[in-house]
């Protein structure tokens, strides 16, 4: 178990602020650059120093216990295999394993045709050079494994096959494993649980589903690959209804959604995957301004009408992009046989079970344009069905 | 790409300039290099139409020249190694008030005209200086000297060995923390990736130090006239006999030269990675 107690440490431009503990799980670090992912590796591994608090690994602090002696394996985001050692020279560096455990490691990534006597790193590929630096890191016999970023600058195919192999390894090492990563697909097939960095701040942690359902607010949905993330305000229809109003429609999401949230503001995601188009009118596209009339009239639940901007064929989908006058287009995926095209009027049904609830954002609160112009004809309509 | 588009990158000369190997680049730089040989071939030429044999490379004064720079400049690079390797790789790996100076003091040798060198050692080390005193004392004269001519030479060749060394170390940084957290001491880790990483840096810097130790001139001149190494021997020659009579030492010279700038170029093709 790792705990890193009210660890800070502060550079010109940023602060790392955060106290966690983390678990003989995978823990995926996820984030955009300059989150605090890598210096978080840094700190724990002791090549930065903390300004304040404590890591502790196994409840053994360690606070000026230099990177040699803290017993955590490190997977650095370059390979960094010696130039000028064999690849059997770098897996053998530091270990404290076993020859027969070395060679059942090497075994199970496949890295074992690889440890012929004086086969130089430089004649390895760049999956290879991976699989070498993870075994040189856990034949130390670790009692904690951080990887930065171990797949980046990989094949899309080699990387596909790597992130399962490293799931299969790491799942059995029974010790915390810190996995940084940008991509929330990478972190969602190795990781048990997630973490979701932003300016040197932990904003929520959990498993990744967990996540997905319920995002703590508006970075990290969009950072988790929520798409068509639109404002509104929770309110009740006359039948008794709990609806989200998002000014050019109501959007009725499953009750538990609505619960988890306290305030009456919040942010609705809608996977596009889960709107169908209920029906299509062709038009030129110069009808917007009757078809944003109509809309406003229209009182019907979990139906947005809008006009096609643009269709984009997305392997044996398409994506549409919806002008439903909201801030951001509303994308939604239709088959590639849907007939449907630029300027077409359409109206998309919303599955409620597939909307998503998310709290504001209260980290800086302006990721997403607010739509505060319509607000007026939101009253407007709610008056009139009161 | 159409005939027409090609035809209108012809027109604005961009694929001459850019295509077809650079040519504008290539014959810029043949400039310069038929400038840089063109001395080697007058001079050589020259010496052979003066009557300049390789019996004269005999000559008593050229064998005394030769000894004493032969001698002095692997004393000199011992030394700026010997103190220079550390200093590069503190300067790699820490941060300190004054770095910005240190670092400046040791590029300051290369950027100074070597006589004005010459002329602070004269006041540092001079017999009449507090230094020079206490080595008189002990026996030792640190000008005119042997000692003078490897002070000279270390002041104005050890920042070779420093900067290439240290450029060395910066790029290993990355290796050093792998060594380090697969339980590696600092120690360890110097002699065991940081050293044989850099070697080829390293390398390169005692092979241009001992370069410039063995041609050194306008500090050895200041502080060690006497005994007179090969560049005094070439300015006391040159004075005496003209231009043509350097022919020997001034050959020497140059093949040290070449030797050491071919091994540069092979040793850092090869060195610090296994092929």
């Amino acid at each position: 178990m790792i705990r890193l107690a009210g660890v800070t440490k502060a550079y010109a431009n940023f602060e790392l602020d955060v106290d966690i503990e983390l678990g003989n799980e995978i823990t995926a670090v996820i984030g955009p650059s300059g989150s605090g992912k890598s210096t978080l590796l840094e700190v724990i591994s002791g090549f930065e120093t903390p300004d304040a608090g404590c890591v502790l690994l196994d409840d053994r602090p360690l606070d000026g216990v230099a990177p040699e002696q803290r017993n955590i394996g490190m997977v650095f985001q370059r390979p960094t295999l010696f130039p000028h050692l064999s690849v059997r020279e770098n897996v053998e560096y530091g270990a404290v394993l076993t020859d027969g455990e070395i060679r059942g490691l090497c075994e199970l990534l496949e890295i074992d045709g690889l440890m012929e006597a004086d086969r130089s790193p430089e004649t390895l590929s760049g999956g290879e050079k991976r699989r070498v630096s993870v075994a040189r890191a856990i034949v130390t016999d670790p009692d904690a494994l951080l990887l930065d970023e171990p797949t980046t600058g990989l094949d899309e195919p080699i990387r596909r096959r790597l992130k399962y192999e490293l799931r299969r390894i790491l799942a059995d090492l029974d010790i915390p494993c810190i996995y940084v990563t940008h991509d929330q697909n990478e972190a969602s097939v190795v990781a048990d649980s997630v973490v979701v960095m932003r300016d040197g701040a932990v904003l929520q942690r959990g498993e990744y589903e967990t996540i997905l359902e319920s995002p703590r607010n508006e970075f990290v949905a969009d950072f988790v690959g929520i798409e068509n993330l639109i404002r509104g305000e929770i309110c009740e229809t006359d039948s008794g209804r709990t609806v989200v109003d998002i000014a050019v429609a109501c959007v009725e999401p499953d009750r538990t959604g609505i619960d988890d949230v306290s305030e009456s503001e919040v942010c609705i995601g809608i996977a596009p995957e889960s709107v169908t188009i209920a029906g299509t009118t062709r038009g030129d596209g110069g009808s917007r301004t009757r078809a944003r009339r109509d809309r406003y009239g229209n009182t019907s639940i979990n139906r947005i009408d809008g006009i096609v901007e643009r269709v984009i064929p997305e392997g044996r989908s398409r994506t549409a992009f919806l002008d439903c006058g909201l801030p951001e287009a509303f994308k939604t995926v239709v088959d590639s046989n849907t007939s449907i095209d630029e300027g077409d009027e359409v109206t998309v049904e919303i599955d409620p079970s597939d909307v998503v609830v998310v709290g504001t954002h209260k980290h800086t609160g302006d990721e997403l344009s607010t739509g505060h112009g319509r607000r007026p004809q939101v009253h407007e309509r709610r008056t009139r069905r009161g | 790409m159409t005939r027409a588009h090609r035809n209108r990158r012809d027109r604005t000369g961009i694929n001459w300039v850019f295509g077809g190997g650079y040519t504008v680049f290539g014959l810029l730089g043949a400039v310069l290099a038929v400038y840089l040989l063109y001395p080697f071939v007058t001079f050589f030429a020259g010496a052979q139409g003066n009557g300049i044999a390789v019996a004269d490379f005999a000559r008593p004064e050229v064998v005394s020249a030769a000894r004493y720079s032969l001698t002095t400049a692997p004393i000199s690079t011992a030394v700026a190694t010997v103190f220079g390797v550390p200093l590069a790789y503190f300067l790699s790996r820490s941060e300190f008030r004054g770095k910005l100076l240190v670092d400046s003091l040791v590029i300051l040798p290369l950027v100074l005209p070597p006589v004005v060198g010459g002329v602070m050692l004269l006041t540092g080390f001079g017999s009449f200086t507090p230094v020079g005193q206490v080595a008189n004392s002990l026996g030792l004269t640190l000008t005119d000297s042997y000692i003078g001519i490897v002070l000279a030479q270390t002041f104005v060749a050890s920042p070779f060995v420093v900067i290439t060394s240290r450029a060395g170390f910066d790029s290993v940084a990355e290796y050093e923390r792998a060594s380090r957290s697969l339980g590696k001491g600092p120690v360890e880790t110097f002699f065991r990736v940081s050293l044989p990483l850099s070697s080829g840096h390293i390398l390169a810097g005692i092979a241009l130090t001992f370069a410039r130790s063995i041609g050194e001139f306008g500090a050895t001149m200041m502080t060690a006239y006497n005994p007179q190494t090969m560049p005094t021997q070439i300015w006391v020659t040159f004075i005496s006999r003209g231009v043509y009579a350097t022919l020997p030492i001034v050959a020497v010279l140059v093949t040290l030269g070449l030797a050491v700038v071919v091994g540069i170029r092979y040793s850092g093709k090869t060195i610090g990675v296994r092929e």
